[in-house]
């Protein structure tokens, strides 16, 4: 496919491209476009001979002989159009417009086998082809083989603020890069301009005003016969308001991601303030109990007045591990999942009923310890908590998928209703009437399997048991 | 062989300075105290050098100079750096206590809730430190 061809193609495809006959009529006179039942919509006037408009019908077969291609509406191959009222023998391509048809030919003389790329001059092409580059709603610009500006269309003068004869002369680069065109880009465009690449960027420009805009930028070196470098040429689009978009919602991404910090540190600073006067009270109630006789009942007050306190203190400490979880400071190792269960089972206080199994040896994965050892031990931790039957089993096991394993830690536990199942791993809530629990443990759980861009759920029936599912990349 | 020691309590709430006082007595052992509710009056205390302590034991949440801070000063000076410091704090950070560690501490002790724990840790900490020839 000769070079013109590939520069149309550009100009259409790539970018929007509003037809205009007229347009088309100086540079293609020999043009026809029609549609997918083969009427003509549009002619160019080297085909008004061929073309009577007195006739009723409107179909190509009617004014050009049956050529087999047409039918087969065979794109990018050369067909030749003979008409049926003249001598006229157009041979050319056809391109698919929207969809349309649109045939562009030029004449064969009679005395000369001469194909396509010898009737016209290929720097006449390129001048030709500028003009349909004129109502291109893009800029079109084109430099001589130096990249200094030839020409340039409407739509360039436009969004440039340029006139005409400001730039021509002018390497693009120098009047439309300014101070925050990228670097990089810069650099890329003129290492491919000067080895005659193709080039293809986002960059960008600035008006003449000295406003900024948003292009993307497509381009090639046009080349003569013999491999030189006749011309440059290159099709911006404003994308000015994509851009905007795009960093406005990184903005909005980047604002909600702060505030959550700042939450996350409130909650930290306020729960850590608090364990102080916990402290206190706690060690007061001490005091007043080991300096003084007391009754029976007030000994029972003081009592449970330590009992809410530790309550308390638990609550805190869980806000606290909640809050802490902060994905920046993971730590990847390789780290081995018996070795994790194990030290969460040296940890937990398990009573001497229950009994915790692995079933298989598990695998070791790329991850965090810390969490991954606070991730397993909250489970494994619940799992036990509410284990109502008096010989408790849990058994923990995976299942290995082609990315990632699914470990299940499994109790005959008390089983959760499926009216609470959806919201076991919200903050809010906790559903036990368990003094001991403070209720986070669970969403701790979730909070690490998710930043480990894992999958934590559950399978329970009430009165038989759960098993927790808890799925990590590997 | 067992010391008497000079101790210089550092912490603002004076609630958390009569428990202490108090452990002392449950203990029996005649260690001297000296108190410091901040920072600076802890450096004022040190600069004078009329008492000079053998372990300070530091809290972090202070007002004023907090007790980072303050920990960064006394590892600084000449004359107070080789003074074994042990923090006694509320918090559990991660952070907090690898901060510490890289300034140079000598222990990190978590205030358990209750009072019974609380006298044990106090109680450890010192017969340690008495019994330490490193004094």
């Amino acid at each position: 496919m000769n070079f013109y061809n590939s520069l149309f193609l550009l100009i259409m495809k790539d970018f929007q491209f509003e037809f205009d006959a007229t347009t088309f009529n100086h540079i293609f006179p020999y043009f026809i476009l029609w549609d997918k039942d083969f009427n003509i919509l549009k002619y160019g006037q080297g085909l008004s001979d061929c073309i009577s408009k007195s006739t009723q019908s409107n179909s190509i077969f009617d004014y050009f002989t049956s050529n087999p291609e047409i039918k087969k509406r065979i794109v990018k191959e050369k067909v030749t159009f003979s008409s049926k009222q003249t001598d006229l023998k157009i041979e050319g391509q056809i391109h698919s417009y929207k969809e349309d048809f649109l045939f562009l030919g030029t004449p064969i003389l009679n005395n000369s086998d001469l194909g396509y790329d010898s009737q016209k001059n290929q720097e006449e092409q390129l001048v030709l082809l500028s003009l349909i580059a004129e109502k291109n709603i893009n800029a079109v610009i084109i430099c001589d083989s130096q990249g200094k500006i030839e020409w340039v269309n409407n739509s360039f003068i436009t969004m440039s603020e340029f006139s005409f004869d400001e730039v021509i002369g002018k390497k693009p680069g120098e009047i439309l890069q300014g101070k925050e065109s990228n670097k990089e880009q810069i650099k890329y465009l003129s290492n491919q301009i000067k080895n005659g690449l193709p080039f293809k960027c986002e960059i960008i420009n600035y008006k003449k005003s000295g406003e900024k805009y948003w292009v993307k930028i497509q381009g090639q070196a046009l080349y003569s016969k013999e491999g030189k470098i006749l011309k440059y040429f290159a099709i911006e689009e404003d994308i000015t308001k994509n851009i905007t978009l795009k960093s406005k919602t990184e903005e909005l991404a980047s604002n909600v991601a702060k505030t959550n910090k700042d939450l996350e540190s409130y909650a930290l600073i306020a729960s850590h303030d608090l364990k102080g006067p916990i402290r206190s009270i706690y060690s007061l109630i001490t005091f007043i109990k080991e300096d003084n006789e007391l009754k029976d009942q007030s000994i029972e007050y003081l009592t449970t007045i330590e009992n809410k306190l530790e309550k308390m203190n638990r609550q805190i400490e869980g806000i606290l591990d909640y809050a802490q979880i902060d994905k920046d400071a993971f730590i990847y190792e390789v780290v081995n999942c018996n070795e994790i269960v194990s030290i969460s089972i040296e940890n937990l206080l398990i009573p001497k009923n229950i009994e915790v199994k692995i079933i298989q040896k598990l695998p070791s994965l790329l991850i965090d310890k810390n969490r991954l050892q606070q991730l397993f031990q909250k489970v494994i931790c619940n799992a036990v908590k509410f284990i109502d039957k008096p010989n408790g089993i849990v058994e923990i096991d995976y299942k290995e998928n082609r990315n990632s394993y699914i470990f299940s830690i499994k109790d005959n536990g008390r089983g959760v209703a499926k009216v609470n199942q959806p919201h076991l791993f919200n903050v809010s809530k906790y559903f036990n009437n368990n003094d001991r629990s403070t209720g986070l443990g669970l969403s701790i759980a979730k909070k690490i399997v998710e930043l480990f861009n894992g999958k934590i759920w559950i399978e329970s029936e009430l009165g038989v048991g759960t098993t927790f599912f808890i799925e990590l990349k590997k | 062989m067992f010391k008497l020691l000079n101790i210089l309590f550092v912490e603002d709430d004076a609630i958390e300075v009569m428990m202490f006082v108090r452990v002392l007595q449950k203990i029996g052992v005649n260690h001297r105290l000296m108190e410091a509710s901040n920072g600076e009056e802890a450096l004022a205390i040190l600069k004078a050098k009329e008492f000079i302590p053998d372990i300070i034991l530091l809290d972090l949440n202070m007002p004023k100079l907090n007790g980072i801070e303050f920990l960064k000063i006394v590892k600084s000076e000449q004359e107070s750096r080789h003074i074994p410091v042990i923090i006694f704090t509320t918090s559990n950070n991660h952070r907090d206590i690898v901060n510490c560690y890289k300034i140079g501490i000598s222990g990190y002790m978590i205030k358990p809730l209750k009072y019974e724990d609380y006298l044990v840790l106090v109680k450890k900490t010192l017969d340690y430190w008495s019994s330490n020839e490193l004094l």
